[in-house]
């Protein structure tokens, strides 16, 4: 187990030399000078000239390169001139907000998505069972921004009942239970925005595996052994249904990363992916390429998280 | 190229005769798969709603009330004169609608043939060859696949530039190790099969099997897969264009969302319509590539047979 970890683990190096080598392209690509995208938009001169000495850039490519992959190394992701910060410092204060809609979400929508991909496997063929795949399908196919505009429009403009947008109200308290009953409810609309994002590929997953495994020989066995229906559904087909959510959740993770940046854009949510949005806007390219590198090493680590919870959980994973 | 053709010519003509027959076995598959896609009500509505957008978007010139740039009055909502009402500039909704499918098609079918062109290479040709290329270029598809993506297209068209044609092609750059990796699961199958033995015995070279037999063979599943990447790039131009990285010089459904999603309280209709276009689109792509996953794999039970 020890041993699958670290490899696991090791595997992060390859993958962020890689998204570091793209940086290091892009910042050539980009028009005008290389010193320009690595400040970002509004910079002044001497700014930019102390970049250009910081990163050698009046020097060979290859040795741009050496000394770029050195200062990410150290942590430091440059500096972002619309903050007037360090970028690690700007992106790590988003961090925990991205992280709380994206847990909160995906643990909400692999417990519904299972258990009602179950349910339905279990009625089909039947009315119920084409309901719920319409319902899916139709979710599927909603675009995330578009399924926050309408919750605002329905439960913050007309019915009133919930904020439209942020993570705290002006007047909440500073700490304590109402501090976190505050965010809750800021967090209601955009958390289900991306509960019904994810919702559809569990849903679907767990049906279609589920009456696969119902026409598989053990539950034939089961049933001739006499066990009742109930028994046979939840002991044996949910239980071998389940292993795939699992993995799919691992899998998705850039997905539900891409749904986040667009939902808390929709909701002024104040994390890494509306972080990228006012990068955007600002023409921030430093935060611009500290998101990206951010984003992708905490997918790596979480997906890192989730083998190794699958791994626990399923005893026939292979640790070599 | 010119190696190729002589390769093909020095094939000998049993060779040939056998596939022909294979040719002749394929055209009968695809009227079977015809038959059996338009069998299921679900495939028919999908393949119905893909033809209504896209012969919306055909017709625009015909159909669009207004020129879709044209200015009116603004924030008006729908009425006999702008049947969608009209956006924060004072643009028909109705018409920039019909105009915006264009940009949805171009981007559904030029990302995804691209990514199917490259992904159909690099999964081939790798799978084939086997070894260390097979074992470097299967880990750098798993490497690409867990790059978040978007937060890779934003940055790329933040510092490049929103031109369309761009834009189609970073997508299709980035899509293509899906492809690729179901590809390559083909083409280890499909390696080992007689034909593919009986044309290394009659001496073809290794790129003429590669494109007349592995790659045909191994087709059908990420054609399947292609209908889910057509849904991804109308997706993600939506997503672009909704946070403002659009090309200026078209018009799509996002750009109308991305003008009226400051205006949620005082014009609804604005966001209303064109989220209902998106969401008929991929309904259409996705109904239709269960349709084709449905033929293509029998057992799979994802909807109401």
């Amino acid at each position: 187990m020890r041993r699958y970890a670290l490899r696991r683990v090791a595997q992060i190096v390859p993958v962020m030399f890689f998204i570091a080598t793209i940086n290091f392209v892009l910042i050539h690509l980009a028009p005008g000078d290389p010193a320009g995208a690595l400040a970002g938009e509004g910079a002044p001169k001497e700014f930019i000239e102390a970049l250009r000495q910081e990163y050698g850039l009046d020097r060979s490519l290859l040795e741009q390169l050496a000394v770029y992959l050195g200062t990410l190394l150290q942590g430091d992701l440059g500096f972002s001139f619309a903050y007037r910060r360090p970028v690690i410092e700007v992106i790590l204060d988003r961090v925990p907000a991205t992280l709380l809609l994206v847990l909160a979400s995906q643990i909400a929508a692999i417990v519904f998505g299972t258990l009602l991909g179950a349910y339905s496997a279990r009625h089909y063929p039947s009315k119920l069972d084409s309901v719920v795949t319409g319902v899916t399908l139709s979710l599927y196919a909603m675009p995330i921004f578009w399924t926050g505009l309408l919750l605002i429009l329905v439960f913050a403009v007309t019915l009133r009942w919930l904020p439209a947008s942020g993570m705290f109200s002006f007047n909440a308290p500073a700490e304590g239970i109402g501090r976190g009953l505050d965010v809750a409810r800021h967090m209601v609309l955009p958390a289900s925005a991306l509960f019904l994002y994810s919702l559809p590929q569990y849903v679907r997953l767990t049906r279609a595996s589920v009456i696969e495994v119902m026409r598989e020989d053990f539950i034939t066995t089961a049933r001739a052994i006499g066990y009742s229906e109930n028994v046979v559904f939840l002991k044996h087909a949910l239980r071998n249904a389940l292993l795939p959510a699992v993995t799919v959740a691992g899998l998705s993770l850039s997905f539900v990363f891409a749904g986040a940046l667009l939902t808390e854009t929709v909701f002024g949510w104040p994390g890494l992916g509306r972080l990228m949005y006012e990068g955007v806007l600002k023409r921030d390219y430093p935060v611009l390429m500290g998101v990206f590198i951010a984003t992708s090493a905490l997918v790596l680590v979480v997906g890192i998280v989730t083998d190794l919870i699958y791994a626990a959980l399923d005893p026939r994973v292979s640790y070599e | 190229m010119i190696a190729a053709e002589e390769t093909l010519a020095r094939l000998d003509e049993e060779h040939l005769a056998a596939m022909e027959g294979l040719r002749r076995a394929r055209a009968v598959g695809v009227r079977a798969f015809a038959a059996r896609f338009l069998a299921q009500p679900s495939a028919v509505v999908g393949a119905l709603l893909l033809g209504l957008v896209a012969a919306t978007a055909a017709l625009a010139p015909f159909i669009a009330p207004y020129d879709p740039f044209s200015l009116h009055r603004t924030l008006q909502p729908p009425s006999a004169a702008h049947w969608l009402g009209t956006d924060p500039l004072g643009r028909d909704i109705a018409s920039m609608i019909v105009w915006g499918g264009r940009v949805s098609l171009a981007f559904a079918f030029g990302a995804a043939a691209l990514s199917l062109a490259v992904g159909v290479l690099m999964g081939a040709i790798p799978g084939y060859v086997g070894g260390i290329v097979d074992d470097l270029f299967s880990r750098s598809f798993d490497t690409f696949l867990v790059i978040p993506r978007l937060f890779l297209i934003i940055l790329i068209v933040a510092l490049l530039g929103s031109n369309i044609l761009f834009v189609i092609a970073v997508m299709g750059f980035t899509m293509w190790p899906s492809n690729a990796k179901i590809m390559r699961a083909q083409v280890l199958t499909i390696k080992k099969r007689g034909y593919v033995q009986a044309a290394v015995a009659a001496g073809a070279s290794p790129l003429p099997i590669i494109l007349q037999h592995v790659i045909p063979n191994g087709l059908a599943p990420v054609i399947a897969n292609s209908t889910l990447q057509m849904a991804y790039a109308v997706l993600t131009e939506a997503g672009l264009s909704f946070l403002g990285l659009g090309d200026v010089n078209q018009v799509s459904w996002g750009q109308i969302l991305n003008a009226g999603q400051a205006y949620v309280r005082s014009g609804p209709w604005i966001v209303i319509s064109p989220g209902l276009a998106i969401m008929t689109l991929l309904l259409g792509l996705h109904l239709v590539g269960d349709g084709v996953a449905r033929v293509l794999n029998p057992r799979l039970s994802l909807g109401r047979e």
